[in-house]
Formats: structure tokens, sequence, C-alpha cells
């Protein structure tokens, strides 16, 4: 498999990051070059294979639901670019 | 003052608590080598102060006769620890001025136990690459230099290059790194020094900035296995504010680090000589399997038939996770934000101003990977392709108690080699991969120089949560390999002096 000029913008659009016209023949190059790598997997037969999700085989734990902490709101804005009375401030987005 | 340089960090432990030595002169003659040495780029911030205030602090505790056990002992945080109101970066211009307001775990252990920081070393953009020349703050430089080029300078490994070169060029006794796919373990091998990456769940991931989460794991880097050993020591714990944070006890590192190797089995797999094994590196893996097998290990040749399927899984799996990871840039709660009229652009905008060209293409791999009918294809795939590498490793572990192979294909590259093949780059981390995938502990000790005069190191992969002969045969490789050079650069000031 590999991609074309359209599926890269596509997943630049989805990503939220912009390619920009003279670079897109170079993207989609390299990209290709990395995702001929991955098809190397194809050689390997994983149909009665699971997959590892967890490599440690520690169960995840789960908290029982308090409040442990807060009441710090100038902390959690404090490098935030623009905020507004204890909020995230950012351009309109209901019109 | 290159006294205090030349302490190995168990040393300067000892003189410290001895009262023999200050970690006020300690830190002091740290921090004119970090300036002395500043030519390098190894730090992006240095905390003079507050390495002052904190080594006066460790004074007094001393002076009472109290104290942890790296009381007074000066470090380099790699920048990729979010520090409480120092500034922590990732490298990467989206955090340029980041300040936290909270402590990583990891570093809170470090500071509990007496250490003081002397400031942030740089990396590749959000520990993305192998030769740290991916850093927003600029390439940073080994101090190592070639026999055969001497004018050229050289990387020093990534993605905790920062903190690889500052521990060769001593400007640092020791210092933090994080390795998701080889970032611990290639910088050392590429810098003459020791890196441990822990067992996956070892040390917390909390309060460091996110690559691959099912992969990150922080560890440190030192002069010595010992220094390491102790190093890690006091950055390991269970905590439940990190999901994947590991219960089981880390047992005391120092207590079998000097047991002979007698009657270990140590596998040898034959996969990892691959053809692009260069040959000077397969001599020196040799050399390695003599020196081990001269303590009175047993040499078992071993099969881990699906390495070779290690890179690609790995390069799908840590691209995929890195996109969903780096999603929350968005220019809202913290980090550049680049202001545009409509909120969409402004994600953009600020996305394509605050990443690097290596991290967006990791993202775009990333996205691919995860997308709409592909997701079977490769990110499914890659995580099957896990469980066949783990079984690969389950199998081994059988019948051998570790594993030898080398760290790295060659000795380090010249800066801006590899730089416009990303592939070429990515076959940087062939041989570390596999132990990140399967969270496996591993070592890189020095052993040689190569021919042309750069260090070279071997890599020692234990059982899960089986530090303790990760760290005995990485020593017995040090005691045997004897390797004691020293840095272009350590030589030159020296000589200078």
């Amino acid at each position: 498999m590999s991609i074309d000029k359209l599926t890269a913008k596509t997943l630049a659009n989805l990503a939220r990051i912009k390619i920009s016209e003279d670079e897109l023949d170079d993207v989609v190059e390299n990209l290709n070059t990395i995702i001929l790598m991955f098809n190397k997997l194809d050689e390997v037969d994983t149909l009665r294979v699971e997959p590892l999700t967890n490599i440690t085989g520690n169960f995840l734990s789960q908290s029982d639901d308090l409040i442990i902490d807060g009441g710090y709101q100038n902390q959690i804005t404090s490098n935030a670019p623009k905020v507004d009375r204890g909020f995230f401030v950012v351009p309109r987005v209901i019109d | 003052m290159n006294d205090f340089l030349d302490l190995s960090l168990a040393e300067a432990r000892a003189r410290l608590a001895a009262r023999d030595i200050s970690s006020t002169e300690l830190t002091k003659a740290y921090l004119s080598r970090i300036e002395a040495t500043a030519n390098l780029n190894a730090y992006i911030t240095i905390t003079h102060d507050q390495a002052m205030l904190g080594a006066a602090q460790a004074d007094a505790r001393l002076a009472k006769g109290k104290g942890g056990i790296l009381e007074g002992i000066c470090i380099a945080v790699k920048d990729l620890f979010c520090t409480n109101g120092v500034q922590t970066t990732a490298a990467s211009r989206m955090l340029d001025g980041f300040i936290p307001t909270y402590e990583s775990t990891v570093t809170s252990n470090l500071w509990n136990a007496g250490a003081v920081l002397l400031g942030k070393t740089n990396l590749d953009e959000f520990a993305m690459g192998s030769s740290n020349t991916t850093s927003y703050y600029g390439a940073v430089e080994s101090p190592w230099r070639s026999t055969d080029a001497s004018d050229k300078k050289r990387v020093p490994g990534g993605s905790s290059g920062g903190s690889a070169a500052a521990v060769a060029a001593r400007s640092a006794i020791a210092a933090t790194g994080t390795d998701t796919g080889g970032s611990i373990r290639q910088p050392a091998s590429f810098s003459g020094i020791v890196g441990i990456k822990p067992t996956y769940g070892r040390c917390s991931r909390w309060g460091i900035i996110a690559f691959a989460s099912s992969l990150d794991q922080a560890g440190p880097m030192a002069r010595t296995v010992e220094d390491a050993a102790i190093l890690l020591q006091a950055m390991a714990s269970y905590d439940p504010k990190d999901s994947t944070s590991a219960k089981t006890t880390m047992p005391n590192l120092l207590v079998d680090i000097n047991k002979s190797v007698k009657g270990m089995s140590i596998g040898v797999p034959i996969e990892y000589r691959i053809d692009s094994l260069p040959e000077e590196t397969s001599k020196i893996w040799d050399h390695g399997i003599d020196y081990l097998k001269s303590e009175g290990a047993d040499i078992v040749h071993i099969s881990l038939p699906h390495t070779k399927y290690a890179l690609p899984t790995y390069y799908i799996i840590a691209p995929a996770e890195a996109s969903s990871n780096l999603a929350r840039y968005d220019g809202v709660r913290y980090g550049l934000r680049i202001n545009e009229q409509n909120i969409t652009d402004m994600y953009t905008h600020t996305r394509t101003e605050g990443f690097g060209e290596e991290v967006k293409r990791r993202i775009l791999l990333g996205t691919y990977v995860l997308s709409s009918g592909y997701y079977d294809a490769y990110y499914l795939k890659a995580q099957k392709m896990r469980n066949l590498l783990r079984h690969d490793f389950n199998q081994a572990f059988d019948k051998v108690d570790a594993i030898l192979t080398p760290t790295t294909l060659s000795d380090a590259f010249e800066i801006g080699d590899n730089k416009d093949d990303p592939l070429k780059m990515y076959l940087q981390d062939v041989f570390t991969v596999p132990a990140s995938l399967v969270g496996l502990p591993s070592i890189s000790v020095p052993v040689t120089l190569s021919k042309r005069g750069l260090p070279i190191g071997l890599q020692v992969l234990g059982r899960m949560f089986d530090e303790n002969s990760v760290v005995r045969v990485g020593r017995t490789l040090e005691r045997t390999a004897e390797f004691k050079a020293m840095t272009t650069l350590v030589n030159g000031i020296l000589k200078d002096e």
C-alpha cells in the first residue's frame, strides 16, 4: 500500500496540520518510504494471534470516585495563551 | 576543580556522607563545567540559583548526618520531565516558555532522595529522533570526535542526546533520560556512557511529556553501571497516578551487582546478526561474548524469529500513540497559539508552526495507521506482531537468564547525516526497539572504541522486572572490557590545564 497526494492532504487535515504545495511531494515520498517498510508485516500470518495491549500483565487499577484535590484554577490556567476570569478563551465557535 | 568532576556518583556519595567534600563545592564545579562546555548545547535551561540553594540545603542535612540516597548529588534532567516552576519544553517550539505547576513523580523521587538539579537537557523534539538534531533549540554536539575526521561534529545520539553529552562531557554526574525505542541506550552507546531502560512500569510516567504511552519509560544515564543502578533505585516507584505503574517492588540493585556471572546462561540471538551489521560491530559483539564466557557464563545460541518485524511494528505503534498524545497541543490550554479569527484555523496554524518536521511526519503516519480502513491492516496487525515478539522472548527466557546484543549498528555518525532519509534514521533503532515493544529491562554498557576512536556499547536484555540480572551482566562487561577512554573534549581540556 502507498498513499497519494490527496490522501496526504486528507491526513494533514485530520491531524490539523497544513502541508504547503511546495512540501507535498517530499512529504508523500517520505511517508511512502516508511509505509513500504510496514508492508513487510504482510509476510506474517497473524489470523489466530491476539493483539497485545498490556505488556506487564498488570490489571489497570480503579480508584474510588472521591475528590482528592482541586481548587487551583490559577495554576491550571497559568500557561494558557488567553484567560478571562479563570476561563480559557478561544475564538468564537458559535455564530 | 577537575578532582570533583573525576568522582563517580558512588564515590561522590561516599565522600559527601563522610563530609570530605560538600555538595556546594561539587555543584559549583559542575556549574562551571556546564559553562565551559556550553558549545555542546547539551542544556536547554541551567538552574544555577536553584542548584546552589539545593546544594546548601543538602549540606545542612548532611551536617546533621541525615539525607537520602542521592543527598547532595547534582544531576541533569531531560527536558521532557515536568519540573515545578522550571521551564519544560520537550525541545519543541510548541512548549517554549511552558512552566509546569507540578513536578513529575520521577523527579519528585529524586529531590526527596536529596538530589540537586543542575538544569534541563536538550533532546530531539518530543523525544522523536536518534540524533538530537530535531530540537527547536538546535542540535546537541557530542564531546567525542573521531580520529580520522576530527574537524567533523558528531551526534551524541538521541533522543536523550543532551543527557548523554552532559554525562560524557562531565557537565553532570548523571542524568535522567527517557526511552521509547532506544532513546536512552543508543545515545549511551554513542557517547561512551551507561544507560538503563528499566522494565515498562518501573518508573512512573506521570509528569513526563508523553510520546508513545505503551512504550515510554524513564531511566538513568551515568558513567558507570553502579552509578546508573543507584540513580535508577531512586527514580523507580509505584505510583497510583500512573495506571500502568508496576506494584512489583524494585529489589536493591547493588546487592548482586558485583556477583559473578558464573553459571548464568547468556543468549546470543542469531537474528541480530543482520546483513547490514558492520564487521567491526560484529567483532565487538564477539568480544563481549568472550568476556562473559571467560567469566564463567554459559553462552547459548538462541532464535528470536520475529526480530526483523520489530522495526516496522515499532514505527506503526509509536507514531499511532504519538498522533493521539500530541492532539492535546491545540493552542487552547497551554503552549503556543497562533492567533486566528476562526478556531479550526487557530488549531491548524498553531500545530503547523509549533511542531517540527519529524514530529509532523510521525503525527501524519500515526493518523494514517489509525484511520478508518487502515486500522486493521496496520495498527491491529502491529499489536498482534507485538504478541509474537513477546512469545519469542518468553521462549528464549525459558533457556537463558539474559541476552547479549549490540546496542547500535555502528559508532556515532556526523551531525547532518541521515537527515534527508527518515528511514535510514529509523534503522538506527533496529537493536533497541524489540525490548521496548515487549517491555523488557535493558542496559547499554560502553565496551571499546571503534577504529576511528569513537565509543561503542553492547546491550544486555533481561526478563521482565529482572533489572538485577541486567546490571549484574552489565557490570561484568564493564569490569572485563575495562573501558576507560575519555572524550576528545575531556582530554583536550585536561591537556590545556
